[in-house]
């Protein structure tokens, strides 16, 4: 055994997030860490990364007893922790970035300066091991998500390390370049390496480890060979009860009356697009990153320019877009970047779910109903069942992912909007958060109101959605109504080009 | 964990500081007010000439038997403005103040309207001419013109024309607007013995005239006749001189007329070892005694003229010693 | 696809402080002969190297995302302290070393305050704007203070025709961009002026590095005093006012982000510098109205920080849309 947690428990406060976690790691396998969040899984990765210590318990590493009390002294016994976020400097080089505490140095005069020689010789090493073939000079500004994502984990591999933990790798790649990464990972685990691989993304999960430790609650739920998992199991062994349809159904139909129609729409590399929604509608937009479905939304949206294109809303056409205006029509847009664009942060839940409405609460002179609004802002963030300690002090960065995005839901919600825009509503969430997100987005377009809805996971799509439109290159490569619904062509329209370069 | 101590100490050396700065206020504020009392508020005492000011000002008010209280806003209008208010509250019966600007002052003459007290505004005039107060300025426009006018007559004697410079302060300071006039007038006279080739803005900055007089002198190198609209210029104007040779007293014939405004201990010693032909004085003394006699007229019902305007005088090596004891940089300097 | 052919345009973005150092250079060379003269370059320069010290300092504290305002009054303190001591009759070695001294005093001051007390460098470095300033006015008592001819000579002494404070000028500018090039330390400031969050996690040590800036900052400040007062021979009570801002401005023409983490001192801040102090230098050659000289000032820094802007906004539609830069 390389590693071996033996009875870790940890608590913050008065709160047990482990409970007693028992789990070993081998040299040359994957190890797949599953659970929802708030299960435990980054804070066990957060021990043996040095980044917390543990409460009780110990760790041993090749026998040894491991008690790492920084992150610089887990790296130096030989643990290489990827985040989610990755952290490089833009600003600097590659090879800069990978050396930035420990560059080589060379004396000149008595005086040391950095050995840029060196330090391009084994950048280039490092890089070809991970198979990215960029100068070491190349500013990181220049790269894109996933070379980033390629340095990040070169950074690691420069320090030799026996065990490296990798945590939601994938969300911001393409599902090729995932596969490139998942290569790599493969290619790591021959050299005797042994990966820890955290993600929510159940199919990836399979797919590539060769074992799989379900935590729930602080505890260790499960941990077999991955080979006796199913993606169906392993949910329930997540949620801890039989979820049922996982993508609940819904059984309306359309109205056939149009809501919103777009025709022209065209910037940059992006169209000319034409398309439109029903009332009662769940539209679906399907493509690889890059293919311009946000970019297109955002200028529906008025938050981009566009060079040509009209847009009418029940048939009257509209003029100067822009948010606060599709906001008083009834049209609500929940972006994909819920961090910087969908949220304030540091601000309280209250304030954030009433941010859209306050100009409709008002009593004489203008002043804000703050009674009234609070009271009916607290019903919607319950009812999307947002779960907080304290509905107006609480501030938004404490709450877990699924948690932000139902803060986010309940704002819009709260507008009654006629059409709720979602751009990748479900990404970076736990299972549980997912399927209540399902379950109201069905309750929306029941009561009349209709969705679009930008995802990249196929399933949500074909679960939820009336119409798919597949966009590739900027363009709609193809439309799919719900009973042509096929994975297999969905995906080819995606990855192939647009119907004109077909014919 | 580890700096709390460190952090809590912080807070009590602080709070302590705070207290025995509030201490100091108030005993500050518990001054009795018996005899006739005067607030003399200053925008600034960042030059000597200021201080000279505030120094002459205390000096008079002394010589008349009159208490007073002093404050200075830093540059800051906004402090000026709360500064005599709070002279007011405390029942002061006469107002100086050399205000920031010609704007700002408005609502302080106002509030001493309204407060009933005569205030004396120094060294600056008020932007609208409302309400009741007295003006004391030199008259900046005819002190100058008097200055060139000696030092184009200098030209004329020598035989030979001139080509000539100006240093001009900061062009939002309508004293530096009007030496600049009236030097501009002052060589309109003399047309045919002084070309003007440079003008230098220096925003009232040594650094910026150095560069200023190093370049002109780079692009004109045969200029002999340079007035500057502040002795505290001075220094830079020599040691651009030095750089190219120019730097000699009167007689030399590399000599360079040079003439200034202000009157500071700088130009008094200039012109004593001769390297200073003339320097146009304000009348600080002339101006102190007149701004405290213009409230103890207004408090014994005496009628005054609402512009009392300093003729000021010209020094220069004729009248030196008979100039000097009123020159308040002359004084300075023997301190 | 108009954004990405047009590559003359992009460059010329990019270089936009060069391209406007270029226009400035031929107007004046065209409006006045001696313009472009040796000695009229000497002079440039010599004014030049006060301003091109202290922005250099500057520059580093601007590329950890802060600001020092308080470089005017150190330059104040160091100009008040050196001449009192000189003019006391202490050896001009001694007063030196006691200004440097004073410039690292303030410089860890500044840093210290910023890093231990977590207070925001604006505010910190206003207050320590306002104590140097006041201190130094307390010890000059308001006076203006002469000094002795000693000091006067080191301003014009000159090495092979090179006046010693180009020579200063030119030593700051070298180790600067030494420093921020080619050393470790250099390469942390940058990634400190990104983000003092991932500096840390990347294990750099971010409070040494931002102590370090400010006292590099301070340093410059006091070695740009003394300059500027050995070669004007005086200290006057607004010696150094508003040099701050003056080196912020140059700093910021130079490319300099205040955002932090973007910028260089050689070219950029050595290339801010020369524009500002050729506009001055030009005006003046073709006696041009004093009321035109700030209008031209503010014109020039309010172009460059417009094509910036501009710039910047460029290159995050190209980077939405997906198409990087090269």
């Amino acid at each position: 055994m390389l590693l071996e947690f033996k009875d870790i428990h940890k608590s913050f406060g008065e709160v047990a997030v482990l409970k007693g976690i028992r789990l070993a790691l081998e040299t040359g396998s994957v190890l797949g860490l599953v659970g929802e969040n708030g299960a435990g899984k980054s804070t066990l990765m957060n021990i043996l990364g040095g980044i917390v210590p543990l409460s009780s318990g110990k760790m041993e590493l090749s026998g040894k007893v491991y008690s790492p009390d920084s992150p610089n002294d887990a790296q130096t016994n030989g643990i290489a922790f990827i985040h989610q976020e990755l952290n490089l400097f833009p600003n600097l080089s590659i090879a800069e970035n990978l050396f930035i505490v420990n560059f080589p140095k060379k004396k000149v005069m008595g005086c040391h300066f950095l050995d840029r020689k060196t330090a391009r010789e084994k950048t280039e090493k490092i890089l070809s091991q991970v198979g990215l073939d960029v100068s070491p000079n190349m500013p990181v500004a220049n790269l894109t998500a996933a070379q980033r994502q390629m340095v990040e984990i070169a950074k690691a591999l420069s320090t030799n390390p026996k065990i490296v933990i990798f945590d939601e790798p994938t969300t911001s790649l393409t599902r090729h370049e995932a596969q490139k990464l998942f290569n790599l990972i493969r290619s790591l685990k021959n050299e005797g390496l042994a990966i820890v691989f955290i993600s929510h993304n159940l199919d990836d999960v399979m797919q590539l480890t060769d074992h799989i430790a379900v935590l729930r609650d602080g505890e260790l739920i499960a941990h077999d060979e991955t080979t006796s998992y199913t993606i169906p199991t392993l949910v329930n062994l997540m949620i801890g009860r039989d979820m049922g349809d996982f993508i609940p159904r819904r059984d309306t139909v359309t109205s056939g009356e149009t809501c919103l129609e777009v025709s022209g729409l065209k910037a940059g590399y992006i169209g000319p697009l034409d398309f439109s929604i029903e009332k009662g509608e769940v539209l679906g937009f399907y493509g690889l990153v890059g293919a311009g479905r946000s970019e297109m939304i955002r200028m529906v949206y008025g938050l981009d320019p566009m060079e040509m294109g009209t847009l009418r809303w029940n048939g009257r056409k509209m003029h100067n877009l822009n948010p606060v205006k599709w906001i008083k029509q009834g049209v609500a847009f929940l972006t994909e970047n819920r961090q910087d664009e969908g949220l304030m942060i540091d601000q309280t839940i209250a304030k954030n779910v009433q941010l859209a409405v306050l100009p409709r609460y008002t009593k004489s002179l203008n002043r804000v109903d703050y009674k009234e609004v609070g009271k009916r802002s607290r019903a919607q963030a319950d009812a999307v069942n947002t779960k907080y300690q304290n509905f107006t002090t609480q501030v938004v960065s404490t709450l877990s992912g699924g948690n932000q995005q139902k803060v986010v839901l309940a704002k819009w919600l709260l507008t009654k909007p006629e059409l709720l825009i979602l751009d990748e509503p479900t990404k970076g969430i736990d299972i549980g958060a997912k399927h209540e997100i399902y379950t109201l987005i069905n309750a929306l377009v029941k009561s009349g109101s209709s969705t679009v809805l930008i995802s990249s996971e196929i399933e949500e799509l074909l679960g939820l959605c009336d119409r798919i439109i597949v966009m590739s290159e900027g363009r709609i490569s193809r439309e799919f109504k719900k009973e042509e619904f096929e994975r297999s062509a969905i995906l080819e329209a995606a990855l192939h080009h647009t119907e004109e370069e077909v014919l | 964990m580890g700096n709390t101590p460190k952090i809590k100490r912080t807070i009590f050396h602080g709070t302590a500081l705070l207290l025995s700065f509030i201490g100091l206020l108030l005993s500050a504020c518990s001054k009795k007010l018996e005899r006739t009392t005067i607030g003399i508020s200053f925008e600034i005492l960042q030059t000597e000439y200021w201080v000279a000011s505030i120094e002459a000002m205390k000096d008079a008010s002394q010589k008349n038997k009159a208490d007073y209280l002093e404050a200075v806003a830093n540059g800051d209008a906004n402090r000026q403005f709360e500064q005599i208010n709070n002279f007011i509250s405390r029942g002061v019966d006469g107002i100086v103040i050399a205000p920031k600007d010609a704007h700002t002052v408005i609502p302080i003459i106002k509030a001493a309207n309204r407060a009933n007290i005569p205030i004396v505004i120094y060294n600056r005039l008020p932007a609208e001419n409302k309400g009741s107060y007295t003006t004391v300025v030199a008259d900046n426009y005819d002190i100058t013109k008097k200055t060139v006018k000696y030092m184009c007559e200098m030209a004329r004697k020598s035989g030979n024309k001139h080509k000539a410079m100006i240093l001009i302060g900061d062009l939002g300071d309508i004293n530096a607007v009007h030496r600049r006039n009236g030097f501009n007038d002052a060589i309109a006279e003399y047309p045919d013995t002084i070309e003007l080739v440079a003008e230098i803005p220096t925003e009232w900055n040594q650094e910026k005239a150095l560069a200023g007089v190093t370049n002109a002198l780079q692009a004109h190198p045969d200029i002999s006749f340079i007035f500057s609209s502040s002795d505290f210029l001075f220094p830079s104007i020599i040691s651009a001189l030095k750089n190219v040779d120019k730097y000699h007293p009167t007689g030399h014939q590399k000599h360079v007329i040079l003439g200034g405004f202000d009157g500071d201990a700088m130009a008094y010693k200039m012109l004593v070892e001769g390297y200073l032909d003339a320097d146009g004085v304000q009348d600080v003394y002339y101006e102190c005694d007149a701004s405290i006699q213009a409230i103890i007229d207004r408090l014994d019902g005496r009628a005054v003229k609402q512009t009392i305007s300093d003729p000021g005088f010209v020094i220069h090596k004729d009248n030196l010693k008979e100039m000097a004891p009123k020159m308040w940089g002359a004084n300075w300097a023997k301190q | 696809m108009k954004w990405i052919t047009n590559k003359t345009v992009q460059s010329l973005l990019h270089h936009s402080t060069f391209v406007l150092f270029a226009i400035v250079l031929t107007v004046f060379g065209l409006l006045s002969q001696s313009f472009f003269s040796f000695q009229n370059l000497i002079n440039v320069l010599t004014q030049a190297s006060s301003l091109g010290i202290i922005a250099t300092g500057m520059t580093f504290v601007l590329l950890t995302a802060g600001i020092d305002l308080s470089v005017g009054s150190i330059m104040f303190l160091a100009g008040v302290i050196s001449s009192k001591m000189v003019v006391a009759g202490f050896p001009l070695w001694m007063a030196f070393s006691v200004v440097l001294a004073v410039g690292i005093l303030f410089g860890l001051m500044n840093g210290f305050l910023v890093v231990r007390a977590k207070i925001v460098p604006f505010i910190v470095t206003l207050a320590t704007f306002y104590m140097g300033r006041g201190l130094g006015l307390f010890l000059s008592e308001t006076r203006a203070i002469n000094l002795p001819d000693s000091f006067l000579k080191i301003g014009s002494t000159q090495f092979f025709g090179i006046p010693f404070p180009i020579i200063a000028f030119v030593c700051v500018v070298v180790i600067g961009h030494l420093l921020l090039t080619k050393t470790v330390f250099g390469k942390q400031v940058y990634a400190v002026g990104h983000s003092t969050l991932k500096s840390k996690k990347a294990g750099i040590k971010v409070n040494g590095i931002l102590l370090k800036a400010y006292l590099i900052c301070g340093l410059c400040a006091s070695i740009g005093g003394l300059v500027a007062i050995s070669q004007l021979g005086a200290v006057s009570p607004t010696f150094g006012l508003q040099s701050e801002f003056m080196a912020i401005a140059a700093a910021v023409l130079g490319g300099t982000s205040l955002f932090g983490g973007k910028g260089t001192v050689f070219p950029g801040t050595l290339v801010g510098v020369l524009l500002v102090q050729c506009i001055q230098n030009g005006l003046v050659m073709v006696n041009a109205d004093p009321y035109l000289y700030p209008l031209i000032t503010g014109g020039v820094i309010f172009l460059v920080v417009l094509i910036d802007s501009l710039r910047h906004l460029q290159q995050q539609k190209l980077k939405r849309w997906g198409i990087h830069q090269k």
